[in-house]
């Protein structure tokens, strides 16, 4: 098979919950060796489920569960959702790291690695004697990129969160929820998430290139807020240059007249935004109503977005009436933007995304084989390929300690026996 | 200045409006040499506000000084031959072109994949489009909602009695340029130390919803792992306090509940909370304990104090914890100010405001502000005189001709 950019590099991988492991998806995708340095004596919060070993009483009470068939199976930690979702094309070796004996081996690892991913809480990599100061005295090429809510430095730095935490501290959350409603009925979201998996990848090979052009390691401090508040740049400006607190806007535009309209049946809506005097026109042909578009109150940009009201009354009394892909392609044709809100299974329905081979086959021995959501680009000499599904706990064990560190067969097996070496949490995890 | 990552790249930057600005604005940021080109008439982002003192200018829009900072600026009519002569004489000089045009366009106007590669075979080629180059919705036409709506997680955000709601600003169009620059990133290191080569990237903003961790990919998986929908729920989950409480000016986000749950007890100075008959351990589940234990001891406790004296007690407690933060309070935040996150840039015609800093830090300063945005053209002599050796005659003939 051709050539992936970062084949022939290692990246050691402690990252957890969301956004790390979406970065290490990122890197392993591109033909990095993405080895995640995992434990069996402590399981990281919300990372290969919330507990070790769920009940099966509970899975099948919960409102959603995160297993197959809602059966968390033998190793449930090898077939949660969430973990699956970026599990593919990694590695995954166990050891303890609160020995010395386990710490030796991670320095080994550092050794023969280019990069090291983590975003565990600011401060956790230094209190476990593996942060960057003692880790660059082993490998002063490594590059280390530790993502946090708060980044690296600062008065903050013992903060503790998860990204809807951040998300609100940072300002993003103020701005989402509909505005007649209190902040309980805004939706829980991570957009800090995911631009933060994207920016910690993009960081580290910026960081490999740089490494090549001067032979220096780095550290790169990335702060989930940070480094996703330029997506809401404009908010932020209209603040710095006028003084202006924006507040929530629900589905509205500034100027243009849009919403999220109820359509037949139940719990289905489309989407659409009318930007241009052109495509109310349009909308009011596909509608029926001609005589609309010449209608004082919404003929132009500033008066339909006086009038939102109204416009969205005469939208949705249509709407309501029709089905949401029927009317998606009808407005498509007269070239008014629309799209319906697609629930899951209407997404691994779609059809753009099958002829475009957006979902591809994952296989992994305690689950089988699915089809999974594929990757942010299509790229022409990087094409996505699952060379393994979502990586099983200590999966990779023999490949690490004995190909990569040399370590003879009765080390292993006393490693094994003193609990560094698994497939399976320790009894005692709930 | 100290050099940055990306001063060896150049970037040629065709694309408009949000999502390819914001990919060679991460480029620029870094250090990239990013020529941005834009119609004569200027890129649309120009005309969308926020303005000083909501005065429309086409020099003065904090939207467009946002996004491209560190750009030089030239106008092109790619439609007319003597255009699209520049853009080839310029591919020669990149290593990178991004471009956002609806699929076909650059095609019409013999600036394909396949023609520029012919001239420049290690160019890497990007364009962002809403559904990518083809499939059946390759010509759809959409905008931030309905992109959202179709690929991101928005059936299952909001309330079940309520429509489904979409995020605000337009963050969807500047994580595709996020993506896109991500995937710029890696075919660069191909071609630069894995011999690939130049290639093509295809960035469809559908398709970097649908591959989102901002739940969407989480709940496509739990989907086809379970048959199951996920519903727009009312958020009471089980363990309290948890979520958005009322507070002396204006609303903490807490998870004090389950594990936190002593913690929690600690920091009310109540420690028979943490086996009290009614609200511990099974109570945790009992949403009518929950109204109790809120309405008389947790909301008037929070009530007594600010969102900065919670956010700060409860968080040396170990509690998870966030503030309702408006822009105000974030701009204001003393960690953000701390860590030197926000930056005065000057610019020649609309001023000097306070603007969003570097993504991320590292020890060799590699995200800096440069130079402003550009104006209208700013660099036309520079880039198609001095660079590409237009003569004056040749320039005033495509000004005249209404190309540049």
């Amino acid at each position: 098979m051709a050539k992936l950019p970062l084949e022939g590099i290692r990246i050691l991988d402690m990252t957890v919950v969301w956004a790390g492991p979406y970065a290490g998806m990122f890197l392993a995708d591109l033909g990095a060796e993405v080895i995640r340095v995992e434990s069996l004596q402590m399981k990281p919060m919300a990372t290969r489920g919330t507990f070790a070993r769920p009940s099966k009483a509970g899975e099948a009470r919960a409102g959603n569960s995160m297993y197959p068939g809602r059966n968390p199976g033998e190793r449930p930690w090898n077939r949660n959702t969430w973990f699956n979702g970026s599990g593919r094309n990694k590695l995954s070796m166990t050891v303890n790291l609160n020995t010395p004996r386990g710490k030796d081996i991670f320095r080994k690892l550092v050794e023969i690695s280019d990069g090291f991913i983590e975003n565990n809480a600011a401060g956790a990599m230094d209190r476990l004697g593996i942060g960057y100061e003692t880790l660059k005295q082993w490998n002063s090429k490594l590059i280390m990129a530790s993502a946090s809510g708060t980044g690296a430095t600062g008065p903050w730095i013992h903060h503790r969160g998860w990204g809807n935490h951040f998300e609100a501290t940072y300002g993003h959350a103020g701005l989402i929820g509909y505005p007649d409603l209190g902040p309980d009925a805004t939706p829980s979201n991570v957009s800090t998430d995911a631009a933060g998996g994207v920016g910690i990848a993009f960081g580290l090979i910026m960081a490999l290139h740089n490494r090549q052009q001067t032979g220096e390691g780095q550290f790169l401090d990335l702060s989930l807020g940070e480094n996703f508040l330029p997506h809401v740049g404009e908010i932020f400006m209209d603040y710095t240059m006028n003084g202006r607190v924006a507040g929530k806007l629900g589905n509205r535009h500034p100027v243009y007249v849009q919403g999220a309209y109820p359509c037949m049946g139940k719990d289905e809506w489309i989407a659409i935004t009318i930007a241009t005097d052109e495509q109310w026109r349009a909308l009011c042909n596909v509608m029926k109503r001609p005589e609309l578009a010449g209608d004082e109150r919404f003929a132009t940009l500033a008066s339909r977005h006086q009038n939102h009201d109204e416009v969205d009354e005469v939208i949705s009394s249509w709407t309501k009436e029709n089905d949401n892909y029927w009317l998606f392609y009808h407005l498509q044709k007269a070239k008014v933007p629309s799209g319906p809100v697609q629930w899951e299974d209407e997404a691994y329905k779609c059809p753009h995304l099958w002829e475009r081979r957006f979902f591809i086959p994952e296989t992994q021995e305690d689950l089988g084989t699915y089809l999974y959501p594929g990757t942010v680009y299509k790229a022409s000499k990087m094409p996505l390929v699952a060379k393994r599904g979502p990586v099983r706990l200590g999966e990779d064990n023999e490949y690490v300690y004995k190909e990569l560190l040399g370590t003879s067969d009765e080390d292993y097996a006393d490693l094994e026996a003193r609990g560094h070496i698994g497939m399976d949490y320790a009894p005692e995890i709930p | 200045m100290a050099k940055q990552a990306l001063a060896d790249i150049k970037v040629l930057d065709l694309s408009q409006d949000i999502a390819g600005p914001y990919c060679t604005k991460v480029l620029a940021d870094h250090g990239a040499d990013v020529i941005k080109v834009e119609p004569p008439a200027g890129d649309p982002t120009r005309r969308l506000g926020p303005f000083p003192k909501d005065e429309p200018h086409p020099e003065k829009s904090g939207f467009f000084l946002h996004l491209n900072t560190n750009k030089r600026g030239i106008t092109l009519d790619l439609s007319t031959e003597a255009g699209q002569k520049v853009v080839k004489d310029l591919v020669k000089w990149a290593d990178v072109l991004v471009e956002s045009f609806d699929p076909g366009v650059m095609a019409a106007w013999g600036l394909s994949y396949d023609e520029l590669s012919k001239i420049n075979p290690h160019l890497i080629m990007t364009s962002i489009t809403n559904f990518g180059q083809d499939g059946p919705y390759r010509d759809y036409v959409g905008s931030e909602l309905t992109i959202f709506a179709m690929g991101g997680k928005m059936s299952s955000a909001g309330i079940p009695s309520r429509e489904p709601l979409a995020l605000p600003g337009n963050q969807v169009q500047c994580q595709a340029g996020n993506c896109a620059a991500m995937a710029l990133m890696a075919a660069y290191y191909g071609r630069q130390y894995a011999e690939m080569g130049g290639q093509y990237i295809d960035i469809s903003i559908y398709e970097t919803q649908m591959a989102s961790y901002n739940s969407r990919m989480g709940l496509l998986v739990q989907y086809i792992y379970t048959a199951e929908r996920a519903l727009r729920s009312t958020g009471a989950t089980v363990g309290y306090p948890s979520g958005f409480y009322p507070c002396a000016d204006g609303y903490v986000t807490i998870q004090g509940g389950m594990e936190n749950w002593r913690k929690t007890a600690g920091l009310l100075g109540m420690p028979e909370l943490v086996s009290h008959p009614r609200f511990s351990g099974v109570g945790q589940y009992d949403m009518e304990a929950r109204v109790e234990f809120e309405t008389t001891i947790w909301i008037p406790w929070l009530l007594e104090r600010t969102m900065l004296e919670i956010l700060e007690t409860v968080q040396a407690a170990k509690v998870p914890c966030g503030m309702l933060s408006s822009v105000d309070d974030a701009v204001n935040n003393p960690h953000l100010n701390a860590r030197g996150y926000f930056v005065e840039v000057e610019h020649a015609a609309a001023g000097t405001f306070k603007y969003l800093g570097a993504p991320f830090k590292t020890s060799g300063e590699w995200w800096q502000i440069r130079r402003p945005a550009p104006t209208l053209g700013q660099h036309n002599d520079e880039v198609m005189g001095g660079q590409l050796g237009y003569s004056q005659d040749d320039l005033a003939g495509l000004r005249q001709r209404s190309v540049i």
